[in-house]
């Protein structure tokens, strides 16, 4: 006899339960002063045999009633000549769950263990008749149906099941085994079957492998622990895990690459993180860096169990543009995680003209302070001698004192925007009439200016990560600015605005038009001393809000296989991109929350690599394309046992990895549960011990001189 | 509503309704004052030597009181009435042993036999009859001579009301002892559970009997002793011995039951062979259902 909920047998215990009671009720029982005991000790003489006996009988009936019924919760399953006694099922309906997360990837002592885990499928088929309606799905984070008839054609399923790849995703096999409990409940069937073939990732059960944020990371053995997913107790499960020959691996995690802007010819530093998550194996590895198929860094690296290391790694930036790079580390048995791709975008120096009418002392300081040398290549002229023609071959401009735009020129001002330039207005009144016409918000400014007391900046918008180079000091020093006068800008909703003064109006805000962005900086009008502008804090903003690419954060983490990645940039009609796969697609323009007119959505990167975004001939941006290994990686297998506690299955048998599964099946089976007799045999012994018990019933000996 | 008046007064004389009165003597008037009302009797009037009054003679009548010298004057039927004297001498014997301490009902068979001997009493002693009263466990512990003075039965129920329960019982060496004691014929009321030797108590009564005495025996038990209505396992503690019995009794209440039918039989049968008048009450009969018997027994004597 096997039990299908085998932990319910503590229950058994209870069965002590009446002879407690029994015993301790032996011990109080109630005096009586009666008158005489003349009659009684006749009677008694005659009776209290039998009384003994049915006392024994009543508290035999007890316990055999709680025995059977702990043992109907048990749900004991009987096989051979006992099993006979029971009905057989009828037709069956079958479910395979297959697990193609990239853990099914580890390679074991014969393949893959997607490949076992398509060997184990097949063995599955084999036992199932051509009348069974079989669905096959596969699973990662996702559920897909490869298979689904009304009967079992083995030759098409076979040739399915053959076909299969493992996929780049993480693993959510709560999930899967919700799809697969919907399926069969679908089917009019009497036999339900659920078969699960994965490797059974503790981090599988209750998680959504593919997390893209580093916070967002679950739990996933702690969320929806030992919740039922719903089983109906006409499925049996049945769990065949396929299992990894050791449970030693390293990952590279992740790879950071620097958000500020980068130039040629800097040194740029990338943080890798690795780690090992065997919890008793030390590793040695190779660690290779490459940076556009170069290789820069080749060492050795040693991690011990359990610990994860950061590497920074440096390299000089030789060309502008979008450089590939890849850290591979020495294979081991799970190798899509040995291998991170990582981009970013390197600018030449920026060639930028300050159109200004006083000496431009400060600003010239304040944007180009290491002239040459700088990132800014500084180009000067007077508001008098400004021309439009004069933005040719610039990328940024800087609207300075003295002067204004024409109308004219306003109109060319934008269209140098809307193509990728960058604008830098310093609000003054001279500028009012450009503010109103570069700002799609068309803001309202008036002059200030404090005959006592000052006003500071106090709110930091850093959603846009142009502040990030900054340390907490250097955010306390922007803080400590002072000013006297000020420009009150009304108007600019608070999402757009960088920098705030105390007052709620805004300091610093920009707007992204087209490919481009301009910036408004509401300096102090009376630049009296200068200190602001030469100020080691409004220094790095400018040259932030200015530089910092259009496409900040493509260059960092946080893309992951199976994410809508999101472009910002030109609109979706005039860009394509080119996927890890060699296939060209057009990334579909879409609106959604936080999104902003211009950004697109590029679906369907089911595999690791490196996205280009171009139009024409020219390359607009790149993204690399990485596993979530976060959760992928942890090779810990749970026992199957405990995976169906903490899915819930309350019936379910477990075929081992090796263990011949034709007659394990039949032997399952074979099984009749008999746990409804079992539970009517309690009620009918229950009823019986209730009625002899009515027939004890009278009055009350409380009722009587009760001692 | 004759009825119901009746019913009425029937709730007045249950015995826990009687019990709760604070003084014996008004306790023993309501039983008393409220049987005979119930009865529709008058009760100041009998039939003795004393010459009281003269009335109309009512048809169907005994002639036998008829003054026929009034008839011969007056040409009318006149009836003669005397006050009632009687030299009737009444022995009551209460059963004050330590099974008569026992109730379920609130009312122990003490309470209720005293409630009774003061009813009788107060009737008695209201007819002229001499009262006499020996309380007893194993032996005689109160005895209190005949008497028919009023006096007398505010002595007899100050005694009823301070009875406490007492030992064993020994009710037949009682009855001998009681038996060689009263000289004069008379009347022995005895009220006990007669929880002792049938055969041996019996011997006592018919000493009685032989010395020309008329018995009326109240065989007061509690419901419980006759039906043994406990459920579950008790442990029973006997009154009178303190001897013990664990046992189960709603499994043999059956047999109990039988027993102490044949017990009870048993007592009626010789009690009814030996011309004795036999009553079992359980302590919730009213006390008018109980007095009808004596009421029979009394008319016998006169």
């Amino acid at each position: 006899m096997d039990f299908l909920n085998p932990a319910f047998l503590v229950s058994l215990a209870a069965v002590g339960v009446p002879l407690i009671i029994h015993l301790f009720s032996r011990r109080r029982v109630p005096d009586v002063h009666f008158s005489t005991l003349r009659f009684l000790k006749r009677s008694t003489k005659r009776s209290m045999r039998r009384v003994s006996m049915q006392r024994l009988l009543l508290l035999a009936l007890r316990c055999a009633a709680i025995a059977m019924a702990a043992l109907a919760f048990s749900r004991p399953v009987v096989r051979g000549g006992l099993a006979a006694l029971f009905p057989p099922g009828g037709s069956r309906a079958a479910c395979v769950l297959i697990d193609r997360s990239y853990s099914m990837r580890m390679e074991g002592d014969h393949g893959s263990l997607f490949e076992r885990a398509k060997s184990r499928c097949s063995d599955v088929m084999d036992n199932l008749d051509g009348d069974d309606e079989v669905t096959i799905v596969l699973f990662d984070t996702g559920c897909e149906t490869v298979y689904g008839g009304s009967r079992l054609e083995r030759g098409v399923a076979q040739g399915t099941v053959m076909g299969l790849e493992p996929s780049w995703r993480g693993t959510d096999l709560r999930s899967a085994v919700e799809t697969g409990i919907a399926v069969l409940g679908e089917s009019r069937r009497e036999v339900k079957e659920l078969f699960i073939i994965s490797d059974f990732q503790r981090t599988a059960i209750g998680g959504r492998g593919g997390v893209s944020g580093d916070d967002a990371v679950p739990d996933p053995t702690e969320r929806g622990r030992g919740e039922s997913v719903g089983e109906p107790a006409s499925v049996k499960a049945f769990l065949l895990p396929v299992s990894p020959a050791e449970n030693s691996n390293v990952a590279v995690e992740s790879v950071l690459t620097p958000r500020v802007a980068l130039h040629t010819g800097e040194i740029i530093t990338i943080e890798v993180r690795l780690r090992n998550t065997s919890t008793e194996l030390r590793a040695s590895f190779p660690l290779l860096v490459f940076v556009d198929g170069r290789r820069i860094v080749e060492k050795g690296m040693e991690l011990a169990p359990g610990v994860a290391s950061t590497e920074k790694i440096t390299f000089s930036a030789e060309r502008s543009g979008w450089p590939v790079g890849e850290v591979r580390k020495g294979g081991d048995r799970l190798a899509a995680d040995d291998r991170r791709y990582f981009t970013m975008h390197v600018t030449g120096r920026t060639r930028t003209l300050l159109v200004t009418d006083d000496s431009g002392f400060y600003l010239e300081q304040a944007l180009s302070p290491r002239g040459s040398e700088g990132d800014i290549e500084l180009w000067r002229t007077r508001w008098a001698e400004f021309t439009s023609s004069d933005l040719a071959g610039m990328d940024a401009l800087v609207l300075g004192p003295g002067g204004s735009l024409q109308r004219s020129d306003i109109e060319l001002v934008e269209r140098f925007i809307i193509s990728g330039g960058r604008v830098l207005v310093l609000v003054l009144p001279e500028h009012i009439g450009a503010i109103g016409g570069l700002s799609a918000f068309d803001p309202d400014v008036s002059f200030r200016k404090m005959q006592e007391g000052f006003v500071t900046v106090r709110t930091i918008n850093d959603r846009s990560g142009v502040f990030s180079p900054f340390d907490e000091d250097d955010i306390v020093g922007l803080k400590e600015l002072r000013f006297r006068s000020y420009a009150v800008v009304r108007g600019v909703p608070a999402d757009a605005v960088l920098l705030g003064f105390g007052t709620g109006t805004p300091f610093l805000w920009r707007e992204r038009r087209g490919e481009g962005m301009v910036v408004f900086a509401a300096v102090d009008p009376v630049p009296e001393a200068g200190d602001l502008l030469l100020s080691p804090y409004f220094l790095p903003v400018v040259q932030q809000s200015l530089l910092a690419a259009v496409h900040e954060r493509q260059a960092g983490e946080g893309r992951l296989v199976g994410d809508a990645l999101t472009w910002r940039g030109r609109d979706g009609g005039g860009v394509l991109c080119m996927l890890p796969s060699g296939s060209v697609m057009r990334p579909q323009a879409q609106e959604r929350h936080g999104m902003e007119p211009g950004d697109v959505i590029i679906r369907g990167v089911e595999e690791p690599g490196f996205v280009t975004i171009y139009s024409g001939a020219d390359t607009l941006g790149r993204m690399a394309v990485n596993p979530d290994c976060r959760l992928e990686s942890e090779i810990e297998p749970v026992e199957c046992d405990e995976a169906a506690g903490l899915l819930g299955l309350d019936s379910y048998a477990v075929f081992a990895d090796g263990v011949e599964l034709a007659s394990a099946v039949r032997q399952v089976r074979e099984g009749r549960e008999i746990s409804l007799p079992l539970f009517l045999a309690a009620a009918l012994i229950l009823v019986v011990e209730l009625l002899v018990a009515q027939a004890q019933s009278g009055r009350s000996p409380e009722q009587g001189n009760v001692g | 509503m004759k009825a119901s008046s009746n019913s009425s007064l029937s709730e007045f004389l249950r015995p826990e309704v009687v019990s709760r009165l604070d003084n014996m003597e008004l306790r023993a008037r309501l039983i008393v004052e409220g049987f005979i009302a119930g009865l529709h009797r008058s009760p100041y009037h009998g039939f003795s030597v004393e010459f009281a009054e003269y009335r109309q003679y009512n048809a169907g009548e005994s002639t036998r009181n008829v003054d026929w010298r009034i008839y011969a004057k007056t040409d009318r039927y006149y009836v003669k009435t005397f006050e009632d004297e009687t030299n009737l001498r009444a022995t009551l014997l209460l059963d004050k042993s330590a099974s008569m301490d026992f109730t379920t009902t609130g009312v122990t068979k003490l309470r209720y036999g005293s409630l009774l001997c003061a009813a009788m009493s107060y009737l008695m002693i209201r007819q002229r009859d001499a009262v006499g009263l020996a309380v007893f466990d194993d032996k005689v512990r109160t005895l209190i001579p005949h008497r028919s003075a009023r006096r007398h039965l505010l002595y007899l129920l100050g005694t009823l009301e301070r009875i406490q329960a007492g030992n064993r019982t020994e009710i037949s060496g009682t009855l001998h002892e009681m038996a060689e004691r009263l000289k004069r014929r008379g009347l022995v009321v005895i009220f006990s559970d007669m929880f002792d030797d049938p055969d041996r108590v019996m011997g006592g009564l018919k000493h009685f009997r032989h010395r020309g005495h008329e018995i009326v025996l109240f065989h007061i038990l509690d419901p419980m002793e006759l039906n043994l209505d406990y459920s579950g396992e008790v442990r029973f503690i006997d009154r009178e011995t303190g001897e013990r019995l664990r046992t189960q009794p709603w499994f043999l209440k059956n047999e109990y039951r039988r027993d102490v039918k044949s017990w009870i039989a048993k007592l009626e049968t010789e009690c009814k062979e030996n011309a004795i008048n036999y009553n079992i009450v359980t302590v919730d009969t009213p006390f008018d259902q109980a007095l009808v018997s004596y009421l029979g027994k009394r008319s016998r004597l006169r």
